[in-house]
């Protein structure tokens, strides 16, 4: 070491212990409470940066990006989530224009689309209303099948009585289910009677209604039907057969709808 | 303006050491870790002799800023500090030192 750094050092030494005896009187007093006004704000600073708890920082650090990947997740699920209903809504116009093509119906049949809106057990929402055309009784279809008829039209929304439920009472036609006969079910004709509910009545005892046959509107068919029937019991007075039938629609799956022209 | 600026910037790259060993006393407040000694060890390290005025500066600023007895911390730093630089040449040969005190002259072949 050179003797300019050995002679600093000492000089500096010195000057330090000279500082740390003069110190033991009041000498230095005045310049203490000087430093101490000048450096009092940087000491609060200093002092409330102490407070800092550098743990929780860290841990708002990290669940602040958590929450920033929680929401890109969300978003990523949503968009998934728009894409599977999009091919669910696809898939299901898929089968709607394949029962579509295979469906015996009249070919001057003309149809409404309509979105169903709400179901219940009896009745159906569907989105469209009088500004649309519809009118009372008009018949709700899904394929061939008959849902139900419009009960009553509002502006843009009607509800429609499903068949099955007890005020949808209608004469009716009973005849083989056999592919033949979807088109002109008066040729394969077993009996008549009036629907109520699920409940078919009226039909005639010598009539051959069995379990499995079709039920269609009696005054002009069109190749709709209404059901099935399910179970046949002979009537209270033995003059008539009643008949259960079943709906040949999926009815807790129905979003979609068609109502037929007239 | 612009030669006071040069001004600071040369004196900023001469004395970084030095100054970063006063920041240190103030941050060294806030971890609650005796941050100027460390850096004063790593200072003497490499600045060498240079660090004495720095020692015996930072160590009077500390004993401002604890409200102490004065002077305690500026021998506590001017004596480590000649103990790291001696020890320094003591023990490490002269090839083996890395001192950033000195600039080297290359001349131009």
């Amino acid at each position: 070491m050179k003797k300019r750094y050995w002679r600093q050092w000492l000089i500096f030494l010195l000057t330090a212990l000279v500082i740390f005896i003069f110190d033991f009187w009041i000498i230095f007093q005045p310049f203490k409470s000087g430093f101490n006004v000048l450096i009092n704000p940087i000491k609060k600073f200093l002092y409330s940066g102490k407070n800092i708890d550098f743990e929780q920082f860290f841990l708002t650090a990290k669940l602040r990006s958590l929450k920033e990947e929680n929401y890109y997740l969300k978003e990523e699920i949503l968009k998934f989530k728009s894409n599977l209903i999009s091919s669910q809504e696809y898939h299901d116009e898929n089968i709607r224009l394949r029962q579509l093509l295979e469906v015996p119906l009249p070919q001057d049949l003309s149809f409404l689309p309509a979105q169903v809106i709400t179901q219940e057990k009896k009745k159906l929402l569907v989105n469209q209303g009088s500004k649309e055309g519809v009118f009372n009784h008009q018949l709700v279809l899904t394929g061939n099948c008959l849902v139900g008829w419009i009960d009553e039209v509002f502006l843009h929304q009607s509800d429609v009585l499903r068949v099955g439920s007890t005020n949808f009472d209608v004469p009716v036609l009973i005849f083989s289910n056999h592919p033949k006969c979807l088109a002109t079910p008066l040729f394969c004709l077993k009996g008549k009677g009036i629907l109520r509910g699920y409940l078919i009545e009226g039909i005639l005892q010598d009539e051959p209604v069995v379990e499995g046959d079709l039920v269609s509107f009696l005054n002009n068919s069109r190749g709709i039907l209404l059901g099935e029937i399910t179970e046949v019991s002979k009537s209270d007075d033995k003059i008539f057969q009643k008949a259960k039938i079943k709906s040949l629609t999926d009815s807790n799956r129905l979003t979609e709808v068609f109502l037929l022209k007239e | 303006m612009k030669i006071n600026f040069n001004k600071l910037k040369i004196f900023l790259g001469k004395n970084s050491w030095g100054l970063v060993l006063i920041v240190s006393v103030l941050a060294g407040k806030v971890f609650g870790i005796p941050l100027a000694l460390l850096i004063l060890l790593g200072a003497a390290l490499f600045w060498q002799e240079k660090i004495f005025p720095w020692a015996f500066g930072a160590g009077l600023f500390l004993d401002f800023f604890l409200n102490g007895h004065l002077g305690v911390w500026s021998l506590i730093f001017l004596l480590i500090s000649l103990g790291i630089v001696l020890t320094k040449r003591l023990l490490l040969p002269a090839s083996n030192r890395l001192d950033l005190s000195r600039t080297i002259k290359i001349d131009r072949i």
